[in-house]
């Protein structure tokens, strides 16, 4: 037999089957297919696919990954902090992740970097993780009690990223791994910045001691809107404690509005746990994706690039070797430098300057080195800092100045630059 | 960030530019400077923290 010709044949399910046209046009579990190939459903293909061009209808093939540092590899401030309520709360260690213990919630944990990470190698290939350690344990939880890991977004990122966020049909996807000590019902939340300040908290579960890729799909939101700014527009965050008015008139993956009744951000539902209910409690977060659309797997960048976007946020001048540079610029007094120095890149905003090691630095007038007393901002800008390197005496007016680190090893000077959200 | 002290700093160009602060958990002998500037979230809770009652000390 040479062949069989039909006009058009299609499989007796109807649209469930493949289906050709007399054009030649085939359908996959489609309706009448109009184009030469229409696959209603995935499709996996084991080979490579080649095409003029590829024209994703939603979202983006690249630079899908909104959020930096998904991968816990960048810790510029250290690789570990001992924190707990107005101790080392906030941004610590790893880049863009902020440990908040709201409205004076108890507990401490340390706060680090890990080398602890899944190897089911689905959803990316990762060698660092956040890891949580509970160093005391809280069983006293006020309502208004939460701890949370947020991960934060300028409003002009959300603006302009693609998801239509006032659209319930248009979803935003938050991925991640997450391990835990202990058992349970874990949430993760959205909590919008302008206008109206709207919530939305999703569940997820976790077994003790094991790894778990998470998917989450939050839709857009008639009431919720991003500034095209510079400000802060979208907190995500892992719960891992939440008082009763933390969930209060929540409902799971539905949106409430912040002043709806206790006027705290909503956090969790009902359900979450107290993952600080003991010190043997460890909490893991790794390759975390925030993305327009349907969750795809972990969007790889260089340590080069990561580092580049956290110094948007951050910057860290010095500490890696004796003898490190600072500013540079000229004595306006005999006890004070005037120094200027060039950011890395350009920062979201006016930064505030924290120097550690304030007397392990020396400014030089002419041929004298002059041992710092204080080092204090003097104008930031979100390119270039001018700041006071300050001395007993010594110091020439009119003579060219030179910050430096002192030398002689630890502990070593370092300025560090923060425009976090 | 829990403040413990704030006190205004005078810059180049303007008097009271930048607030030095101390704060609860500061490393030893640290130095903490924030630009008088609205972007800035240190200068926000600055602002909340004079909000419930504190005060900036004055320049030098």
């Amino acid at each position: 037999m040479s062949g069989i010709r039909v006009n058009e044949w299609l499989h007796n399910s109807g649209t469930g089957g493949i289906w050709q046209t007399s054009a030649g046009n085939v359908g996959i579990a489609s309706s009448v297919p109009t184009t030469k190939l229409e696959v209603t459903g995935d499709a996996k293909i084991s080979g490579v696919t080649t095409a003029i061009t590829f024209a994703p209808s939603a979202g983006q093939t690249g630079r899908r990954r909104i959020n930096i540092n998904g991968a816990m590899q960048v810790a510029q401030r250290g690789t570990s902090a001992a924190t707990a309520d107005s101790s080392n709360e906030g941004y610590s260690t790893l880049d863009r992740w902020y440990l908040l213990y709201s409205s004076g919630a108890g507990g401490a944990i340390t706060f680090s970097q890990d080398t602890t990470v899944p190897t089911d190698y689905t959803w990316g290939r990762f060698s660092n993780s956040i890891k949580l350690d509970v160093t005391t344990a809280d069983t006293s939880i006020a309502d208004a009690h939460a701890v949370t890991l947020q991960y934060r977004v300028e409003a002009q990122d959300m603006h302009n990223c693609g998801w239509d966020y006032t659209n319930s049909s248009s979803t935003l996807t938050v991925s991640f791994w997450a391990r835990s000590v202990i058992a349970g019902t874990y949430c993760v939340f959205l909590f919008s910045q302008d206008g109206t300040q709207r919530c939305n908290v999703k569940e997820y579960t976790l077994t003790a001691n094991t790894w778990k890729h998470v998917e989450l799909e939050f839709p857009g939101d008639s009431t919720v809107s991003f500034d095209d700014n510079a400000d802060a527009g979208l907190y995500i965050g892992w719960c891992l404690q939440a008082g009763a008015h933390r969930y209060e008139g929540v409902t799971a993956g539905q949106w409430i509005t912040r002043t709806d009744g206790n006027n705290q951000g909503r956090y969790a539902t009902s359900s979450q746990c107290n993952f600080l209910d003991s010190t043997s409690n460890d909490f893991y977060l790794t390759g975390v994706q925030v993305e327009v659309g349907s969750p795809t797997r972990f969007e790889f960048w260089s340590y080069g690039d990561e580092l580049l976007r956290c110094q948007r946020y951050c910057q860290v001048f010095g500490g890696d070797v004796d003898y490190s540079s600072f500013g540079t610029g000229g004595w306006k007094t005999t006890t004070a430098a005037s120094c200027h120095l060039r950011l890395m890149t350009t920062m979201r905003g006016a930064p505030t300057m924290v120097v550690a090691n304030p007397t392990a630095s020396k400014t030089r007038s002419g041929g004298t080195n002059i041992v710092n007393t204080t080092i204090t901002l003097d104008i930031a800008g979100t390119q270039s800092i001018m700041y006071n390197a300050n001395v007993a005496s010594g110091g020439t007016l009119g003579h060219g100045a030179l910050h430096y680190d002192s030398g002689g090893g630890a502990p070593l000077q370092t300025l560090t630059f923060s425009a976090e959200l | 960030m829990k403040i413990l002290t704030a006190k205004y700093e005078s810059g180049t160009t303007a008097a009271n530019s930048v607030v030095r602060v101390t704060y609860e958990g500061q490393p030893s002998g640290s130095i903490m400077t924030v630009p008088v500037n609205e972007d800035n979230t240190d200068y926000k809770l600055i602002k909340e923290w004079v909000a419930a009652g504190n005060t900036v000390e004055s320049a030098d």
